[in-house]
């Protein structure tokens, strides 16, 4: 418990640098938001004087900052200057869909990597892992945008087994939302999969040389049994350090899939708002990436002392 | 105690390997760690064998549970385990004698053991696996094996890690998991060379008793003969890959022929020796297993070589008694006493390396 | 004594050409024949026998493959092979000028971070961490769409923003190859901090460092075919690899050559720039190395 409390002061130190970041970039952008508002023509000098009044936008900057963090900390991220949305509510409803999608990513290409990794590595340089690291090469080599053109090509043009764009809500239609969900998720596994499969590979392949295994050989282990329960384990850091890098950038990472496919997400509202030069929207939405993206890989810092033991006590092991 | 139905008859042969050679592939050419060698153990008594690192013991340790994996290595010869023989077999054949039938103690105890697995587990494991034990039994089994390896507050333990104990409790658990399954022969391999001295001998005297006890047969796999004075029947003394001397072991203490073992003899540091007295060694390094030429492996380094030695290579040959050797010029007999004198005349042996000038009436 | 050990032991910093010169297979060399193609298109564009790749021409519109149109026709009836030519400029040129920013500041910074250690290191790798934990898409769109879309902008951002990431390589090579013995030995036999960087730690985290660079090279160029299907890459009418995908996209059910095409040179790229760059990688990287 003393290690986790003693990680947490660096932790609020980098939330904040990057919230102030954050801040500080997307307030220098040109645009005048008071003028976004009024719109162009009753753009007068002085209701533009008027609203920037209102909103205290001559504040010195440091204020700006210090109110806008004091409002996001207590979930208010301001109302966007456009569509008057509060960015809290658009964000949260579009939250779940990149999560759906980026999730169900990350669980396919897992539950693809996990085998394949393992049969690799206990196989190295077998037939079987030649075909799989070559592969996995290829693919490392196929952005989530081609495949998605591939595979729309193939199964929503040719086959025609789903539609390219539309998104169902799971709550209304749980057959129709997966359908729509299949092929953006597997547009982004498919890189994935390639990542995880060499980094499990690579690990286990050392991790099969400890002595340990040896000596689960020696007690009559089958060979199953210690891939999955001696060999599995240590052998996932690199994997678990990824995985959570993309967890933490869930948001990011589905930026053009969620284009490309026309889905109701985060990602396309980011672009879209950069686009319409929505400022609030844009610093919203930013910050939520930052944060979850900092917050996650504390979260996965913590994991490891699961996977490793012996991180857990802080080293306090007993002397010889 | 974990005793079997019907325990090895004493001074039946359990294990016997014949002309057994496993090589490795390297960058630099064909290594032959075991190089032509042949062994019997018999149930309830305990095979020493004794070689320097580099001598090729642990792979015959392994060899002879056929635990060398098969890539870039190749091993030939047999291993006959209570008449069946297990060269050749598959995983999952051998699954089946690994660790019910023949177990291995591992030198390391800082790395045979999982570090991300509880005691508990790594205990419970073979015995679920193989006698198919299920809860209470297995928990109570566990226990059980933990505190006859004497490992204090054994309940507690069993939900430790292996980093939370010390080398020498690491080494006692790896000894209860190599005992779960009552296997018939044990094969210690170094057991507690990466151990302080004074918790070597209670790991000795753990196995020795163990082995009484369960009345297995046991290899007791070494560098140090002072290891193997008081606990084995039997002594194998093993050089570059190959047997150059066997014998009871008190034949051997008594009575070496081979150039080899008295050297290994004379090194040990006796406590009635005069303080000061130089440490007596044998000369010059083990032999590269790469490319190791048509003689004697011992020859470079051995005080009775002959020209003889660096061109033929000694077969063993058995004296009358339980005792075999590989040499042309042995201890004790006439060629050897004269080959032996000839050098210190020369001052050379064969191969040309200078005699050390410590006469060998050191041995008390 | 000294002189001994040095001789003895392999204390020289091993010899680039040397490891370098050691078999590469006819994988490799297609890879490197690859790129050298693209690399020629890009250069020498404009002088290369293809026709206009801007003026429309809408009797060719989708046109499949044929002896006059190589790989077809796009939506607008433009070549798609003398597209394919002057977007390789774009890509080359982006690729080219982002990652070399990247090394050269990236590298600077890592390799000072790495050998002088103490307060500048952690100041340094503070800042690297902290601005890595910022979005870094978020950043390159936003630039983006309010500075301008044009070649200069994209490469000169993507290149800046890059910058962390070399530095936080290049300190790590510097970290393992300052503990390699024959900086030490260098060190031992009085050369001046100076001389050792210069002489023999950088020589030996530039090459690595290049190695990861060379990878970087393909992850830009898939990175402006993302920003093309944002709209935020090079404006049309100018052909880029990116901006042909995504046009291509809207013909995919008649014509999808029109996608596929600029998708496989994309691929193809990619995966040379990834091979040449693992095969050298696992040459030069220091900190894999069982010497």
């Amino acid at each position: 418990m003393r290690a986790v409390a003693r990680k947490i002061p660096p932790l609020v130190a980098t939330l904040l640098a990057v919230s102030f970041l954050t801040f500080l970039l997307t307030s220098l952008l040109p645009g005048d938001p008071a003028e976004q508002i009024l719109g162009p023509q009753s753009a007068t000098p002085e209701r533009l004087a008027a609203v920037r009044a209102d909103l205290r936008l001559d504040d010195p900057l440091p204020v700006r900052y210090v109110r806008w963090l004091g409002d996001a900390v207590t979930g208010d991220l301001g109302r966007s200057y456009r569509t008057g949305q509060e960015v809290r509510v658009a964000i949260s409803e579009r939250l779940p869909v990149t999560l759906q999608i980026g999730g169900m990513a990350i669980v396919f290409a897992l539950i693809a990597a996990v085998p394949l990794g393992m049969i690799s590595a206990y196989r190295a340089g077998g037939p079987v892992d030649r075909a799989v690291t070559g592969m996995s090469f290829g693919l490392l080599a196929v952005p989530s945008f081609m495949l998605a053109i591939l595979l729309i090509l193939v199964f929503a043009e040719r086959l025609g087994w789903v539609d390219a764009t539309g998104w169902t809500r799971i709550s209304e239609d749980f057959g129709l939302n997966i359908k729509g969900a299949l092929l953006p998720a597997a547009s982004l596994a498919v890189g994935e999969l390639a990542v995880y499969t060499r980094l499990l590979r690579s690990d286990m392949i050392g991790t099969l040389q400890e002595d340990y295994i040896t000596l689960a050989r020696a007690k009559g282990m089958p060979t199953f049994w210690i891939l999955l329960r001696h060999a599995l384990r240590p052998s996932s850091f690199s994997l678990l350090t990824v995985v959570g890098l993309q967890v933490g950038a869930i948001i990011t990472g589905s930026v053009v899939i969620e284009t490309l496919f026309a889905l109701p997400g985060v990602g396309r509202l980011l672009v879209d708002s950069i686009f319409q030069r929505d400022l609030v929207m844009v610093q919203g939405i930013a910050l939520v990436v930052a944060v979850s993206y900092v917050l996650v890989n504390f979260a996965v810092d913590l994991a490891y002392t699961y996977l490793d033991p012996r991180v857990r006590r802080g080293r306090a092991t007993a002397s010889v | 105690m974990n005793r079997r139905p019907f325990p090895a008859v004493e001074g039946a042969p359990l294990l016997v390997a014949h002309d057994l050679r496993t090589s490795f592939a390297t960058p630099r050419g064909v290594l032959h760690a075991v190089d032509g060698l042949s062994l019997a153990v018999l149930g309830g008594r305990t095979l020493g064998i004794v070689g320097e690192s580099g001598s090729g013991k642990t792979v015959l340790g392994r060899s002879l549970m056929n635990l060398i994996s098969a890539r870039n290595s190749s091993q030939t010869g047999s291993v006959r385990y209570r008449g069946v023989e297990l060269q050749g077999r598959s995983v999952r054949e051998m699954v089946h004698v690994w660790g019910v039938e023949v177990s291995m103690v591992f030198q390391d105890p800082m790395t045979s053991l999982n570090p991300t697995l509880k005691i508990g587990e790594q205990l419970r494991e073979s015995l679920w696996y193989h006698l198919g034990m299920r809860r209470r039994e297995l928990h109570e089994t566990a226990l059980a094996l933990l505190r006859s390896v004497d490992i204090p507050d054994a309940a507690h333990r069993l939900g430790a890690y292996p980093h939370e104990m010390s080398g020498g409790m690491r080494q006692r658990v790896t000894i209860a998991i190599a005992l779960a399954c009552g296997p018939r022969l044990l094969i210690a391999d170094e057991p507690t060379t990466a151990l302080d001295v004074t918790v070597q001998r209670q790991i000795l005297d753990l196995l020795q008793r163990e082995q009484r006890d369960r009345a297995m047969g046991m290899i007791l796999i070494t560098h140090d003969l002072g290891v193997v004075a008081g606990r084995t029947q039997d002594i194998a003394v093993m050089y570059a890959g190959r047997i150059v001397e066997r014998a009871s072991t008190r034949q051997l203490f008594r009575q070496p022929r081979h150039p080899y073992t008295e050297g290994l003899l004379r090194s040990i540091p006796r406590l009635r020796n005069p303080p000061h007295a130089r440490l007596q060694v044998v000369p010059g390094q083990p032999p590269d297993l790469v490319g190791l030429g048509p003689g004697c492996a011992f020859a470079p380094r051995c005080r009775h070589a002959q020209d003889r030695c660096l061109t033929e290579r000694p077969a063993l040959v058995a004296t009358g008694i339980e005792h075999e050797y590989a040499c042309f010029f042995p201890i004790g007999s006439a060629e050897g006493t004269a080959a032996l004198e000839r050098n210190i005349a020369a001052g050379v042996n064969a191969a040309g390396t200078p005699l050390s000038d410590v006469s060998a009436a050191v041995v008390g | 004594m000294a002189a001994q050990l040095l001789q003895s032991e392999r204390l020289e910093a091993p010899s680039t050409l040397g490891r370098l010169r050691r078999s590469r297979g006819l994988l490799f060399w297609l890879a490197v024949g690859w790129l050298v193609t693209v690399v020629v298109c890009a250069v020498f564009a404009t002088v290369l026998p293809v026709p206009d790749p801007i003026r429309p021409k809408v009797s060719a519109k989708l046109s499949t493959p044929s002896v006059g149109y190589p790989f077809g026709a796009d939506g607008l009836g433009r070549d798609i092979l003398s597209r394919l030519v002057h977007g390789a400029r774009v890509s080359m040129v982006v690729s080219l000028t982002a990652v070399s920013i990247g090394m050269i500041l990236g590298g600077i910074l890592g390799i000072c971070a790495g050998f002088f250690r103490g307060w500048l290191d952690t100041v340094l790798m503070a800042t690297v961490n902290v601005i890595l934990a910022f979005p870094g898409l978020v950043l390159l769109l936003v630039l983006l769409a309010y500075v301008g879309q044009s070649l200069t902008v994209i490469s000169l951002v993507i290149g800046f923003l890059s910058i962390p990431v070399y530095t936080r390589v290049a300190r790590a090579n510097t970290l393992a190859v300052a503990q390699r013995e024959f900086v030490l030995a260098a060190h031992t036999m009085g050369a001046s901090r100076l001389r050792l960087l210069i002489r023999e730690i950088a020589p030996n985290v530039v090459l690595p460092v290049a190695a990861f660079g060379l990878v970087a090279t393909g992850v830009v160029i898939v990175l402006e075919g993302t920003l093309a299907f944002l709209g935020l890459s090079v404006e049309a009418p100018a052909p880029t690899w990116g901006g042909m995908i995504a046009e291509g996209k809207r013909h995919l059910s008649e014509a999808p050559h029109v996608a596929l095409v600029p998708s496989a040179a994309m691929f193809l790229t990619v995966l040379s720039l990834n091979f040449v760059g693992d095969v050298l990688r696992r040459s030069f990287d220091v900190r894999g190395s069982n010497l």
